[in-house]
């Protein structure tokens, strides 16, 4: 391959993703020798694809289907369901393939200066698969399905904060919080907060699998298949496949037959291991999008020697995390530094410098704690992520140069969670993304949450959390997220090698806009409305 | 034939002590597994708060000798009660894929058990035979192979290099017979090459054993040609033994073939049962294990009823 | 009687070896034989003498592992057999070489009906139809004099006893009406009263249809009803041949004179000691397996020194008599004596030296013995286990008990059973009941596996042992001759009943209970016209 053809790819690549306007493509594109109508037609051909058309029926492999899932939102936990949850329900707001925040159901939001009371304009024109039209009353029931005494819901500590939901009128409600969040309207895309047609008790009614989103369903067989159809009353642009089939094919392996066979037209999470055999079928298109999907390695900051900052940051700098994320996850992955906050984040900073792989910086850390070696043990299980315990075991080897004797348990796939995580004092963590950083941090890294997976207390970092999560001056908020990140990254108990990108295909006759959301596979789980048929 | 009438009575009362003993067995193991349910659905996003108003719904905060009972008192009636996960009936969620494995099932058998008897029928007339000894080879290939290494193998050639048959065998209930045995021929092709090789060798096996036999050796001196040889006169006294590996291979067929219901994405029951484990779903996973020991105690009852039967001196009696 | 004494079979320099450790070892050398059409040739020999082998070689056939080695020749009709096509060979037998097997009821099929196994070959060559062939094996049945020739053919095999099956046998090989019969041993596994019906019905079809047969037989009384050449056979070679009266007035040849022999060894009868107790007393034993009854009121005794012969047909109860002495089978009415004291019923309830006192000595030497064991330890385990002795004393026993039964314990003492004859083992056997020390052994026909002459030397041995160790014998038989041979007294059973007993000499002499009559007639005798005499005496009509 000549270097202007690798260049060529990598600018439409990267305009492709929507990092490059059409301008500076073209500007990129004639430095780069090519002519301008060249550069035009690459942009025309390549980038800009065609208008979307109706028509078609979308089928769709998902992986991560059971036979025990359920519609209960608040419940909602497999990639199958969520991903489902998308094509048939809608929520409040939605992540857009910018990685920005956007309208769904409610048109607009406004907050008081303390970001405490949000009020959120709702959409006039929704219904639901039934006919019913969507009101203030709806909202406000699939809100409080997840509060309150005795809620199962899991996203029940998401809306720890908030004291009252009530309507405004049919077409607005008012959401109050006992302190400030600018992050609520992110907190509404969350994939459990779907919403619901209320029942006259004010709950909700989920077991009729009826939603509000772009899709209703015809059939659906848990753990199996689910077929939907064009919701005609759905209230926004799009929506332009017929039909929708998703079929759970939770075998990698099957995944990947059925789309070269042609029996699915896009499946998610592609198999690193075969990823390049696929790419190189000329029907299809392998998707690697950078997630806010962090792989993170959580000491216990009170117990020894983790409470030591030098021992810490040794096994920070000891582990090579080009490697990592070229041996294990075979290049699909964003290498990370230490702080929870991806790229695709809002705030996300970009001016702290790359943590390098440094053993003799990690020695001279080890030395300052008064060590002069380090025996530590790392738990980990493949349930997790598959590679994660060779991941261990390269970081371990990474971490030899540096005098430090990383002992790698493989621990049991089942009860992975409720017996290793937040139990044993360093291990192997896979966290799914979270909007924006204040979620991420509240959830995770303040000294108080029930999740501090290492036990982290750092006073700076909490003052900011609490100050930044009501400022609704986006600049001064950005520089705060930035210190916090700092601070996590110099100071924090959580190593974090590398965050996962989520890789799926489509076949080629699928086409979809020049960007796709990082919150979840298949464009943020909206590529049912979003994609078409070329 | 009021003997068999009565075996078949005492070993169906043995069965049912059986499931007794199982379904014991099998809630004590899903009670010791780590984490419990609400863990489960609820995940890694759970609040204690949460797991404990789960459990309270669903009944899991009482003694588990209590759930038990209530459980086997329903169970006695009919009643094997609702998914904890889903709240349907265990009934209606087990049903339709416990008719699919079943379908598989018997669409492997009425391959592979006719392949392998003639197959057996053929090794044994060749016996030492070049051809004897290829089949030899390339079934014990098939039976040591894992079944999804199999799976891949087949889609890989079948499915995807020449395009005959589909590699996702998903069926439903709108597809014509036609339609669904080829949908789910790969599978079925898996577990035959899978489970041909058993009956394969032990037909072979027990036709070679009865050659050394007199009456054998007789029809040879009566001038009976090589193939009538086996088939009228060993086959017909081979089959006790047969009938018991087919039997054990049907078994195998109903219950032991998660891996290719994964491979090929089949709606099967093993799969239910795996995703009812893991999300400790005690009816359900209790509903699929007694399925799966019926069906053993039965097929080895129908065997010893088949191998009584095949044996003329117990068929008439003097 | 056909005019047409042409030759029919006609074999020369025949050869047949056996595969085994790996290299081809003979088993027939150059045998010459020839058969004329409607002729009767007996084989004789002993067990290895290759009459088998030869008579399956008659059809072209040998067995897996067998073969017919080079220069032989065999001849049928004109047809050189040892180049014919294995297809052509398959369509001559059963069609024109027909087999009759030693054990019938091993060699039907026991999953088809009797009929369709006769009827298999005329249907397979197209020489009948299916119903004309099967009018044609009633036919057959009723003139072998099988009882409902009618329906008989529609039973299972193992509906049918085993004399029935023998005819039914003959019958079947009838069936193409072939030129040539193979009988091997047909009679040998039955008893001497249906034997008698079996032979008279082959001697009679094969009259009938002039049809030339093999007659393969150990037993000389039976060749020479059935024979009118006999060919004796030894090891694979031919020692003489004469036609029947010729060869049984005046046979040329030592061994066959020492066969002749066999029968003249006769033990003069003991007397009861006078004032002794018997060693064991059978008193009103009746048994049964499960809810049959077997015995009804066994009674008789045994005294020191002395042998008793326990006869009867198979089904009479012998064996289980023995079964009740030794403890393996509680009677459910009557006891059993030992010097005069009861002994428990069951077995597990006597003491050692109970167990110790009566021995037993089996039938089937080959599966009594652990192939896998050395025979030091087969006969040293009880003498361990009964008398404590270890070590070199334990040694001396064994080569004591080695030298007893006239084997050199230098030569034997580590050997396996597979590797001695029928008879070494059979005396295994007998050694390994002597050292337990006893004082009563019952013999479980100990000689009916063995050819003659070794059967007779197992006989001049236990009555060796009888007069060194003052042994009592229980001698299980359905073999007369043997009975003469070495019995003091005898006990005739029949279904589970005594029916007569006294000295054996009385036994011998008339006038006789009626079965004992019958028993004592259908034993076989070395005159060539003793089957026609016995039949006109009887009337045809009697078998069955």
């Amino acid at each position: 391959m000549s270097d202007k053809k690798e260049f060529k790819d990598l600018l439409t690549q990267d305009a492709k993703s929507g990092k490059l306007g059409r301008r500076d493509f073209m500007r990129f594109a004639v430095a780069a020798g090519m002519t301008v109508p060249l550069a035009s037609g690459l942009w025309t051909s390549d980038v800009a694809a065609a208008t979307p058309q109706k028509g078609g029926k979308f089928r769709v492999g998902v992986h991560d289907g059971n036979t025990s899932d359920t519609f209960d939102p608040g419940t909602y936990l497999s990639v199958g369901m969520i991903q489902l949850a998308h094509a048939h329900r809608s929520y409040l707001t939605e992540i857009t393939p910018e990685n920005t925040l956007g309208p769904d159901m409610a048109d607009s939001w406004s907050a008081t200066p303390d970001a405490k009371t949000w009020t959120f304009e709702l959409n006039k024109n929704a219904t639901f698969h039934n006919g019913k039209k969507f009101t203030s009353k709806d909202a406000v029931a699939s809100l409080n399905h997840h509060r309150g005494e005795g809620s199962t819901s899991a996203a029940a500590a998401l809306l720890s904060t908030v004291v009252d939901v009530k309507a405004k009128g049919d077409h607005a409600i008012v959401i109050e919080l006992n302190q400030g969040s600018a992050d609520l309207p992110y907190f509404m895309t969350d994939y459990h907060l779907a919403i619901c047609p209320a029942k006259a008790d004010g709950s909700i009614e989920w077991d009729t699998m009826i939603g509000a989103g772009p899709y209703k369903i015809v059939d659906h067989k848990p753990g199996i298949s689910t077929n939907l159809v064009r919701h005609d009353g759905w209230h926004r642009q799009g929506a332009y496949f017929d039909e929708l089939e998703l079929l759970v094919l939770n075998d990698p392996n099957a995944r990947q037959t059925a789309l070269i066979t042609d029996d699915v037209d896009a499946i998610t999470s592609v198999d690193l291991k075969t990823m390049a055999l696929m790419a190189r079928n000329k029907k299809l298109v392998v998707e690697n999008v950078a997630s806010g999907s962090a792989i993170t390695l959580p000491m216990f900051c009170d117990v020894d020697p983790y409470s030591s900052v030098d021992v810490r940051l040794a096994l920070k700098y000891a582990v090579n995390r080009d490697e990592l994320v070229e041996k294990i996850m075979f290049g699909t992955a964003t290498v990370g530094n230490d702080y929870h906050v991806s790229s695709g984040m809002p705030f996300a900073p970009t001016d702290i410098p790359q943590r390098p792989y440094d053993p003799d910086k990690a020695k001279f850390h080890l030395k300052k704690a008064g060590h002069s070696s380090l025996d530590v043990s790392l738990s980990a299980a493949d349930s997790i992520l598959g590679g994660a315990v060779d991941m261990c075991v390269l970081y371990a080897e990474h971490a030899k140069k540096a005098g430090i004797n990383i002992n790698v348990v493989r621990e049991a796939n089942d009860g992975y969670w409720s017996d290793v995580w937040l139990k044993k004092p360093w291990c192997f963590v896979k966290w799914g993304a979270r909007p924006t950083p204040d979620q991420m941090f509240s959830l995770a890294y303040k000294d108080d949450a029930p999740w501090n997976e290492s036990h982290w207390q750092n006073k700076r970092f909490n003052e900011l959390l609490l100050t930044a999560k009501a400022e609704l001056d986006e600049k001064l908020r950005a520089e705060q997220y930035r210190e916090m990140c700092q601070i996590a990254s110099d100071d924090g108990g959580t190593v974090i090698p590398f965050f996962a990108n989520f890789v799926y295909a489509r076949n080629k006759r699928v086409a979809h806009g020049p960007n796709l959301a990082a919150a979840w596979e298949l464009d943020g789980g909206r590529g049912y409305h979003r994609w078409w048929f070329a | 034939m009021g003997d068999i009438a009565g075996i078949v009575l005492k070993r169906l009362g043995l069965g049912l002590i059986t499931l007794l003993v199982i379904s014991i067995i099998i809630f004590g193991a899903v009670e010791f597994l780590p984490g419990d349910l609400a863990q489960a659905v609820l995940g890694q996003g759970a609040t204690e708060e949460n797991l404990a108003a789960f459990r309270k719904q669903l009944g899991l905060d009482r003694a588990a000798p209590i759930r038990y009972f209530e459980w086997l008192g329903n169970a006695v009636t009919g009643d094997f009660g609702n998914s904890l996960v889903s709240q349907k009936p265990v009934s209606e969620a087990i049903g339709e894929r416990f008719g699919n494995t079943l379908f598989l099932a018997l669409y492997a058998a009425c391959i592979a058990v006719p392949i392998a008897i003639f197959l057996g029928v053929l090794v044994a007339l060749y016996r030492n035979s070049v051809f004897d000894r290829v089949a030899n080879v390339m079934t014990l290939t098939s039976i040591s192979s894992p079944e999804f290494f199999l799976g891949y193998i087949l889609i890989l050639f079948i499915s995807v290099k020449w395009e005959m048959f589909p590699a996702i065998a998903k069926i439903d209930d709108g597809m014509t017979l036609m339609e669904k045995l080829n949908r789910t021929f790969l599978p079925a092709l898996t577990m035959v090459l899978v489970v041909v090789a058993h009956m394969m060798r032990m037909t072979r096996a027990s036709i070679i054993n009865l050659l050394a036999s007199p009456y054998v050796e007789m029809a040879r001196l009566k001038g009976v040609p090589a193939w009538k040889v086996i088939v009228k006169h060993t086959l017909p006294n081979a089959w006790a033994p047969v009938i018991n590996v087919i039997a054990m291979n049907l078994a195998y067929l109903i219950t032991g073939v998660v891996l290719v219901e994964v491979v090929f994405v089949y709606p099967g029951i093993g799969q239910m049962l795996v995703d009812s484990v893991s999300k400790r779903d005690f009816p359900v996973v209790q509903a699929c294990c007694l399925i799966f020991a019926a069906t053993f105690i039965l097929l080895n009852l129908a065997a010893d009823v088949g191998s009584i039967l095949t044996n003329p001196r117990l068929r008439h009696p003097k | 009687m056909s005019q047409d004494k042409s030759v029919l079979l006609n074999i020369k320099n025949l050869i047949i070896e056996g595969y085994s450790d790996e290299k081809w070892v003979g088993i027939v050398h150059g045998v010459d034989l020839t058969l004329h059409r409607g002729e009767v040739m007996g084989l004789i020999g002993e067990s290895g003498a290759g009459k088998s082998t030869i008579g399956l070689a008659a059809m072209g056939f040998t067995k897996d592992g067998c073969r017919i080695g080079e220069g032989s020749s065999i001849e049928f009709d004109g047809m050189e057999l040892t180049t014919t096509p294995e297809s052509d060979l398959q369509s001559l037998r059963g069609a024109r070489i027909a087999y009759v097997a030693q054990s019938a009821a091993a060699s039907f099929n026991p999953a088809h009906k009797l009929i369709d196994q006769h009827t298999e070959a005329p249907i397979q060559y197209r020489i009948k139809k299916r119903l004309e062939s099967q009018e044609d094996a009633m036919e057959l049945y009723e003139r072998l004099r099988l009882p409902n020739p009618k329906e008989i053919g529609f039973r299972y095999p193992h509906q049918v006893s085993g004399g029935q099956l023998q005819r039914a046998m003959t019958a079947m090989a009838m069936a193409c009406r072939p030129d040539l019969i193979i009988f091997d041993e047909p009679t040998t596994a039955l008893d001497v009263t249906t034997q008698i019906e079996v032979l008279s019905a082959i001697r009679d079809i094969v009259d009938q249809f002039d049809t030339a047969a093999l007659y393969i037989t150990h037993d000389l009384a039976v060749v020479a009803q059935m024979a009118d050449v006999i060919k004796v056979l030894l090891k694979g070679n031919e020692v003489e041949e004469a036609d029947t009266r010729t060869m049984l007035e005046n046979p040329q040849d030592d061994y066959t004179k020492s066969l002749w022999a066999v029968r003249d060894f006769k033990r003069d009868q003991k007397p009861r000691p006078s004032d002794d107790t018997a060693l064991v007393t059978v008193k009103n034993v009746d048994a049964s397996y499960g809810d049959t009854p077997v015995l009804h009121d066994v009674s008789f005794d045994i005294y020191r020194g002395m042998t008793v012969a326990v006869v009867g047909e198979s089904g009479s109860g012998k064996s289980t008599v023995a079964r009740c002495i030794t403890g393996l089978l509680p009677p459910t009415k009557g006891e059993i004596l030992f010097q005069g004291e009861a002994l428990p019923p069951d077995y597990r309830d006597r003491t050692k030296d109970q167990l110790r006192q009566a021995q037993m000595i089996y039938q089937m030497a080959d599966t009594a013995l652990n192939p896998k064991v050395k025979i030091c330890d087969i006969i040293g385990r009880p003498a361990q286990f009964y008398s404590g002795l270890h070590g070199p004393a334990l040694k001396n026993r064994v080569d004591e008990l080695l030298d007893l039964i006239e084997l050199d314990p230098s030569k034997y003492y580590n050997r396996y059973p597979p590797e001695l004859s029928g008879g070494q083992k059979q005396r295994i056997g007998i050694a390994r009941s002597l050292a337990a020390e006893p004082t009563f052994i019952i013999c479980d026909e100990v000689t009916s596996a063995l050819d003659q002459l070794v059967a007779e030397g197992i006989l001049r041995l236990l009555d060796k042992l009888q007069n060194e160790l003052d042994l009592s014998y229980m001698f299980i038989t359905h073999d007369l001759a043997t009975v003469r041979s070495i019995a003091d007294e005898v006990v005739v059973m029949q279904y589970g009943k005594v029916v007569e007993q006294g000295p054996k000499d009385e036994m011998f002499t008339p006038p006789h209970h009626e079965y004992t009559d019958l028993l004592l007639s259908s034993v076989p005798e070395m005159d060539p016209d003793w089957l026609t005499t016995l039949l006109d005496e009887r009337g045809t009509d009697s078998t069955d």
